[in-house]
């Protein structure tokens, strides 16, 4: 499904959507963006987890087929079509495609720029 | 075997349909009956009554019957009952507990207490419905109901386990336990019911699960629904934290109160909360008198007491507090504002802060950007800076669909 068509569904109708059916996209579920990229380091190795990002309350969870992995300090998504979840976010596709996690940040005037902390 | 075989187990809350096709067992789950339903709900409906009214006296014959059930039921001898009347009274009980463990580091005995009540307004929805029947789903591949949950209890009492779990980093062996183990189907299921911590909303879905015949849930529930918030188990001891006397919410059932403390514990210990994110005193006074300043309020490191602070205060009330001007608007209904501070050796400093709403909480939150980008390009529209803070370019914000 092309980016215009996903363009003009309502919130509504994205999550009836099968994310499989989805184009590669930008997908920002709270403080966590996943960011389509070309392709994920050959060293990067497979997390055993569902959890994408860990909150102080909840957390960023995926749920279907994708696979979360991690190479230094870097986190990405290896998504086959699968839902982004979260207790307050709620649920969002993450269409097929590999994505690089970041954390949203911020200006502080004191420390300068950081990742947001919830 | 090659013809199809039924076999519903009975025993359970919800019942599993074994069927035997060409050799193969295929376990399919039902859906509730209404019986089951009505029961589900009236089960819910006093521990929502026990969470909004705990018992003011404490019965600690029951209580000891009720615990060392639990421990007799994973084989384990009665341990010593330690009561804590507010988290923070664990210093007391610690020099008991440290005496046995002694492998372990100090600050893990800290009696981490989520002080989250959760009330939603339970309906009994097909959503619920739908999560049982898939948690259920998940259960009867990975084993029976039965024997998954008594494994699980075991492998948390067992010492090997418990020891474990303690000499980590974690303060709660129960808690830690079930929240790295446990997937995050139940987690988020957990989250719907009621509970103080996240222990006690676990137990509630499992008690969802298995109040009909599993007499250890029912301890549980016993103990929760006696005048005990919430409990840490240990070989030999365990913690259980008394119900405090006050707990005041907002109309969506978050910690809240902007005239006392949110929560009074029984030793008078007390707590605030600003829409269920926990502040220090001295800034719940400072918010609530009205002393604290827009730079205050923009200086508080963590984003979500930050804006619950915006909350209390108002959002506008803190732009107009800053003489914030107001630059950009966008389509999405992110502002972007210049404030100038002015500085005591007369020299301003300009800086940015852009006002945006969470699409799926409608919160609004405020946070400085830079005046440029990564690139170096001027950040001059409301986008442009949520662009920055996604750590993206401008024209790939603008693409952004899949948003929440």
């Amino acid at each position: 499904m092309s980016t215009q068509l996903i363009q003009e569904m309502s919130k509504e109708e994205l999550l009836q959507v099968d994310p499989k059916t989805l184009e590669t996209q930008l997908v920002r579920h709270g403080d966590a963006w996943l960011k389509p990229i070309d392709s994920i380091p050959d060293s990067a190795k497979v997390l055993d987890t569902d959890v994408l990002l860990q909150g102080n309350e909840h957390t960023h969870t995926i749920v279907g087929s994708a696979q979360i992995l991690q190479y230094e300090d870097q986190t990405f998504v290896d998504s086959k079509g699968a839902w982004l979840d979260h207790f307050q976010h709620g649920k969002l596709p993450i269409p097929p495609g590999m994505y690089e996690l970041d954390i949203e940040r911020e200006l502080d005037l004191v420390e300068g720029t950081k990742n947001v902390v919830d | 075997m090659s013809s199809t075989e039924s076999d519903t187990t009975q025993s359970f809350l919800f019942p599993i349909t074994k069927k035997i096709n060409n050799d193969r067992i295929i376990t399919e789950t039902t859906k509730f009956t209404a019986k089951k339903r009505t029961l589900v709900k009236s089960i819910l409906d006093k521990l929502y009554e026990f969470y909004s009214h705990p018992p003011e006296t404490l019965d600690t014959d029951y209580i000891k019957k009720q615990v060392n059930g639990m421990y007799s039921d994973v084989d384990l001898m009665a341990p010593e009952i330690l009561y804590c009347k507010s988290p923070n009274e664990i210093t007391i009980v610690k020099p008991k507990i440290q005496k046995y463990y002694t492998d372990i580091a100090e600050s893990t005995f800290e009696l981490k207490i989520v002080n989250q009540i959760k009330f939603k307004n339970f309906d009994f929805s097909q959503e619920i419905q739908e999560q049982l029947d898939s948690l259920k789903q998940k259960f009867v591949r990975e084993a029976t109901h039965r024997e998954f949950i008594i494994d699980y209890y075991r492998s948390i009492f067992s010492k090997e386990r418990v020891r474990g779990h303690i000499t980590q980093r974690y303060s709660h062996p129960v808690e830690s336990n079930f929240s790295m183990h446990m997937r995050d189907s139940i987690r988020q299921f957990a989250d719907l019911l009621p509970g103080s911590t996240f222990d006690s909303r676990l137990y509630s879905a499992l008690l969802l699960m298995y109040l009909a015949d599993d007499p250890f849930a029912t301890k549980i529930i016993g103990l929760l629904t006696s005048g005990i918030f919430s409990f840490g188990c240990y070989e030999k001891h365990i913690v259980l934290l008394l119900s405090p006397k006050l707990i005041q919410k907002d109309d969506q059932s978050r910690l809240h109160s902007t005239d006392s403390p949110a929560i009074i514990w029984q030793n008078n210990t007390k707590e605030y909360y600003f829409y269920g994110e926990k502040v220090s005193e001295s800034l719940w006074e400072k918010t609530v008198s009205g002393k604290i300043t827009w730079l205050e309020v923009m200086s508080i490191k963590n984003i979500d007491q930050r804006t619950a602070v915006i909350a209390v205060i108002g959002s506008e009330r803190i732009l107009e507090m800053a003489d914030a001007e107001l630059i950009d608007k966008s389509k999405r209904g992110n502002e972007l504002y210049r404030i100038i501070i002015k500085n005591e050796d007369a020299r301003n400093t300009i800086i940015l802060a852009v006002k945006y709403k969470d699409p799926s909480t409608d919160r609004v939150y405020i946070s400085f950007v830079p005046g440029i980008d990564d690139n170096r390009d001027p950040i001059e529209t409301a986008d442009h800076a949520m662009a920055w803070k996604g750590g993206i370019t401008r024209y790939e914000y603008a693409t952004l669909k899949i948003e929440s």
